[in-house]
């Protein structure tokens, strides 16, 4: 196990993806959180370990998720080209977390990672749901 | 000096969140309304620090020309404000640092630029819908690193 020093302490960051509890409508969606792995810095890495998302009001058969989607345009169903997507399904209370010990990494030093990610929150039920997310981004400015 | 990190020092590192999800921002009529997002209290031999902040514009709406309420920003930003920042008369002052944009996107600082704060002081971060008569939507996203 290596040591970590302050300097290389300095180059990670952890961002947060946080909704409170929210009323979705039926079909809409909303960005919770956006990062970005600059062009011109590409040697940002991000890695996402923790996204949990949490039904407090939802029918049987109503679905809600949130997707990790690059250079979303908010025009577009946030569920396809999605990097990520996490879902729970009624009837409320629901919960699902993704797996921790797999994370998702976003290494700006590979070919076309470069772009702005959003996280979506988003309904896919016939009537409103209410939904929470947490989660964070590891931020590693100078991956080693 | 570079140094390694102590459990002990690391317990007195904290990542404070800012955080907003889309939220719209209305003008009703007037000036457009503004939002506090996160804000710090610095005590004296503290110390605070920005390295990400970015802002989201996902909708402008309105109709009619596109009249900014303060001429040296963008239709919408997001600001780090310190001391003389009003929470009654807000926005007032000048931002510290500034996100502007004109069209809906996504702008952050420079991850590898840094701002440091050591004056005791209550830091803010506010995101304020600049037009008169649209309404825009907002995410603002980021992460305070605190020293104690």
């Amino acid at each position: 196990m290596a040591y970590i020093t302050d300097v290389e302490l300095e180059d990670k960051l952890d961002i947060p993806v946080c909704l409170p509890l929210t009323e979705i409508r039926p079909g809409d969606w909303l960005i919770v959180s956006t990062f970005r792995i600059p062009v011109d810095v590409p040697t940002l890495k991000a890695t996402i370990r923790f996204l949990q998302l949490q039904m407090t009001l939802g029918a049987t058969g109503d679905i809600a998720g949130v997707s990790l989607i690059k250079d979303y345009n908010v025009n577009n169903n946030p569920t396809v080209g999605a990097v990520e997507n996490i879902q729970v399904m009624g009837p409320a209370p629901s919960r699902i977390q993704r797996n921790a010990y797999t994370p998702l990494t976003l290494d700006g030093r590979n070919a076309g990672i470069g772009g702005v990610y959003s996280f979506v929150a988003y309904s896919q039920a016939s009537s409103p749901v209410e939904i929470a997310v947490v989660g964070s981004v590891r931020i590693d400015l100078n991956p080693q | 000096m570079i140094g390694y990190i102590r459990d002990t020092e690391l317990s007195e590192i904290l990542m404070v969140p800012i955080s907003l999800p889309q939220t719209e921002i209305r003008s009703l009529g007037g000036p457009g309304d503004s939002l506090v997002v996160s804000s710090v209290r610095l005590d004296s031999n503290q110390l605070l620090r920005l390295k990400w902040l970015e802002l989201t514009v996902s909708k402008i709406s309105g109709a009619g020309p596109t009249t900014k309420t303060n001429d040296a920003y963008g239709f919408v930003y997001c600001g780090l404000y310190s001391g003389g920042f009003d929470h009654l008369n807000r926005p007032s002052g000048k931002p510290l640092v500034a996100l502007n944009l004109d069209t809906p996107g996504t702008l952050g600082v420079n991850p590898r630029d840094r701002f440091d704060f050591s004056s005791p002081d209550l830091y803010t971060i506010m995101v304020v819908n600049n037009l008169l008569g649209y309404n825009v939507e907002a995410t603002v996203t980021g992460s305070w690193r605190l020293y104690l």
